[in-house]
């Protein structure tokens, strides 16, 4: 990381506390709660669907800005068109699903729903995570030219921090003690957040168990000897494995374009060969349960379509022999001298190459004992680690046998928009046609498409049923294989300095950096 | 007293001149070899700045189909939809206007701006470092050629062990020394409460 060059939510790379998802400076018009899977008022005060048609937003009348201008309607609307001038704006997807907004009166918006891909849950996920811009010091940087670019060095947000310091060593944020929101949702105990950008994970590790550093999202593997072994006031979410909330599923992608991955009972039988508790005690320090074959995340926000006995009753776990037992008996493969299978066809398994970008070694440990496991039932993988703009490339061309990707993490839209990553071939160039953004191996199924369609505009209480069927076919068909879970964001405690972070037992705000998590300031108190 | 002036003759011109222009022409051929090869070196690895800028946003926890627009419209504001050629006449014109363009990685940071605000600490660091080093490596060499002997040997045994010393183990030790043992950093106030890390790099939200 270099040192922070804008804080304008228009940019693609953009500094601490800035992007959509952080509460802090800019505010979104609700926050995504990570233990309901829901959002949570902010500017919003409640939103009402006008079934398929439009949302009504309420703003609550007292919020405002920095600067002491309220945040108004006129604000959220210009937010919401401003993609529709500048395309480059990161929440420029939201076109595909919130095709206008109108001012009602100066606290209500109400917003049409795109009618060609009618999706409220998509539009529930975006009022949670796009930041509400103040029109007057927007608009005329508009007018000057070239907005997407400019360097904004003294962003003036409605939340509850503004920036102090950034330098290329820290950014340092202090509490605006007039926020609007201190009476709703409590004024935040530390009057700064340092936020240091560290030299490597070693150096900010250390910082954490030195004390000097309250909250960290590093990755810290055997977290748990820090308070079992050095008696260190640590913690995590959880106080044995997984320690953390778990929040998205990183994935195998198999080609299923190649001759061989293109058999679904191949990619079941690789499926089947990976020891997937090994995987995850050594590349992600049991940080995740064994995964299951779903795509949905048990356990935290979308607990309540995840359905067990259907994963139970036709899903696949770390079973070599069975995985044999299909090669020989179900496709009739036989084993070559070399040890590897040839389908009654001809076609050998492998070679197959399995990548991910070098030097992320949770995955590279994840992609090794892919591999192992499926050398052991005699299918051929071996690993191999492009530079990051490389595997990048050849990932999103459809260049690959396979590789290792996370689609989207848990939002308000549910699993909904990891399934369409994994699954939905509409709007995706084929192979040699164009990058993709999703679906890499341009798998496609009209099933799925129609229950994805179908999950779109269910009631709640439709979706289980319908989750599951569509979790069905990715079962038969094994599109994807999933790997590990992983905690939306690592949440580690040190309560050397501050106490009155959430844990599981006192689950009073979710354990994230991002959403609803922004609330926890409040709740802190600093240690006597 | 014996003085002798040396004068600057017809012979001693054409010498100069012709070492100038020799000269002259080695650099800008060489500074065009750079600014080639400065130009499709990059250009020849696979993938391109905007799969990395897109990438960022995606950790940064945009979705897919707004990666999908701001990939398209990025491709075409950098102009990297052009082809090869033209993409070279314009970084060459831009070059020569003194114009070193947009930073990918720190976008939209200018890379003027970047090296502009980089080079007063590097000349305040390197400028100093090239004096102290000249006159103490003098000093001690005259010193040694003066007094030999003992001082002699254990200054050239000295300066060859630090000189061969990998500069990044020896900014290791020195770390050590004075970050660890010495503990400077309690001389820097720490006035701020609460010490925030939320991950380097990419993101956990994507992954």
């Amino acid at each position: 990381m270099g040192p922070p060059t804008t804080f304008s939510p228009l940019a693609a790379t953009i500094a601490f506390p800035c992007n959509g998802n952080w509460a802090y400076l800019y505010e979104p018009l609700f926050t995504f709660n990570m233990l309901t899977g829901d959002i949570d008022p902010l500017i919003g005060e409640s939103f009402e669907f006008d079934g398929t048609m439009s949302v009504s937003v309420k703003l609550n009348p007292a919020a405002k800005f920095h600067d002491g201008e309220a945040v108004t309607a006129d604000d959220v609307v210009y937010t919401y068109q401003l993609p529709e001038r500048v395309p480059e704006v990161p929440w420029a997807g939201s076109l595909n699903y919130i095709s206008g907004v109108e001012k009602v009166d100066d606290t209500t918006v109400t917003m049409l729903l795109n009618q060609e891909s009618i999706n409220p849950g998509m539009v529930r996920s975006y009022l949670g995570s796009i930041s509400i811009l103040p029109q007057h010091v927007w608009e005329p940087r508009e007018a000057d030219g070239d907005v997407i670019a400019y360097a904004e060095l003294e962003p003036v947000g409605s939340g509850p921090f503004k920036v102090n310091i950034a330098n290329p060593e820290q950014i340092i944020l202090e509490r605006v003690d007039d926020w609007w929101g201190n009476e709703l949702f409590g004024a935040p105990a530390p009057k700064y957040i340092v936020h240091p950008i560290p030299k490597s994970n070693d150096d900010a590790n250390l910082s954490f168990q030195l004390g000097e550093i309250d909250l960290s999202q590093s990755f810290m593997p055997q977290i748990w000897k820090l308070w079992e072994d050095q008696g260190l006031p640590v913690a995590t979410w959880f106080r044995e494995q997984p320690y953390h909330l778990p929040g998205n599923i990183p994935v195998a992608i198999p080609n299923v374009h190649k001759p061989g991955l293109d058999n679904p009972l191949v990619r079941r039988a690789i499926a089947h060969g990976i020891n997937y508790a090994l995987l995850a005690e050594t590349a992600v320090s049991n940080f995740s349960i064994p995964v299951n074959a779903s795509l949905i995340v048990p356990g935290a926000a979308e607990d309540s379509y995840f359905n067990q006995e259907a994963v139970d009753a036709t899903g696949w776990t770390y079973e070599p022999e069975k995985a044999i037992a299909i090669l020989e008996d179900e496709l009739g493969a036989t084993k070559g001298d070399d040890g590897i299978y040839v389908l009654a066809d001809g076609t050998r398994l492998g070679p197959w190459k399995a990548s991910c970008p070098y030097g992320w070694t949770d995955w590279m440990t994840s992609l090794e004992v892919l591999a192992q496991g499926a050398k052991e039932i005699g299918i051929d993988i071996t690993t191999e680690y492009p530079e990051t703009p490389v595997f990048y490339d050849a990932m999103r061309a459809g260049n690959f046998d396979i590789v290792m990707n996370s689609f989207a993490g848990a939002s308000a839209a549910g699993p909904w928009q990891r399934f369409r990553d994994a699954m939905d071939s509409r709007g995706v160039p084929g192979i040699g046609e164009g990058p993709a953004f999703w679906n890499f191996n341009r798998y496609q199924n009209a099933d799925a498409e129609a229950l994805l369609d179908q999950i779109a505009v269910a009631e709640e209480d439709a979706k289980l049923d319908l989750y599951t069927q569509i979790d069905e076919v990715f079962r038969t068909d094994v599109p994807v294989i999933p790997l590990q879970y992983r905690a939306w964001e690592f949440y580690n405690i040190n309560e050397t300095q501050w106490t009155g972070f959430p844990t599981s037992e006192n689950p009073h705000t979710p354990p994230t950096f991002q959403g609803s998590g922004v609330r926890v300031f409040a709740k802190l108190s600093p240690v006597e | 007293m014996h003085v002798s002036i040396s004068c600057l003759c017809r012979g001693d011109l054409v010498t100069v001149t012709r070492y100038l222009v020799q000269k002259t022409g080695w650099f800008l051929l060489a500074f065009s070899v750079a600014l080639i090869l400065n130009f499709f070196l990059p250009r020849m690895i696979p993938g391109n700045p905007v799969d990395t800028i897109v990438s960022q946003m995606g950790q940064g926890g945009a979705d897919s189909q707004s990666m999908q627009r701001v990939y398209e419209n990025y491709m075409e504001e950098f102009g990297l939809n052009e082809p090869l050629h033209q993409q070279f006449f314009t970084y060459v014109g831009n070059v020569l206007r003194g114009d070193l363009g947009t930073s990918f990685s720190l976008y939209p940071a200018s890379v003027n701006s970047l090296i502009g605000n980089a080079l007063p600490w590097t000349l305040a660091l390197q400028i100093p470092a090239i004096l102290i080093g000249w006159i103490i490596g003098n000093l001690l060499g005259a010193l040694a050629a003066y007094k030999g002997g003992w001082f002699d040997r254990v200054g050239f045994t000295g300066s060859l062990l630090l000189s061969s010393l990998p500069y990044y183990s020896f900014a290791i030790l020195l770390l050590y020394v004075v970050a660890v043992r010495w503990d400077i950093r309690q001389l820097v106030a720490d006035t701020a409460p609460v010490g925030y890390q939320p991950g380097r790099g990419r993101s956990s939200r994507t992954r």
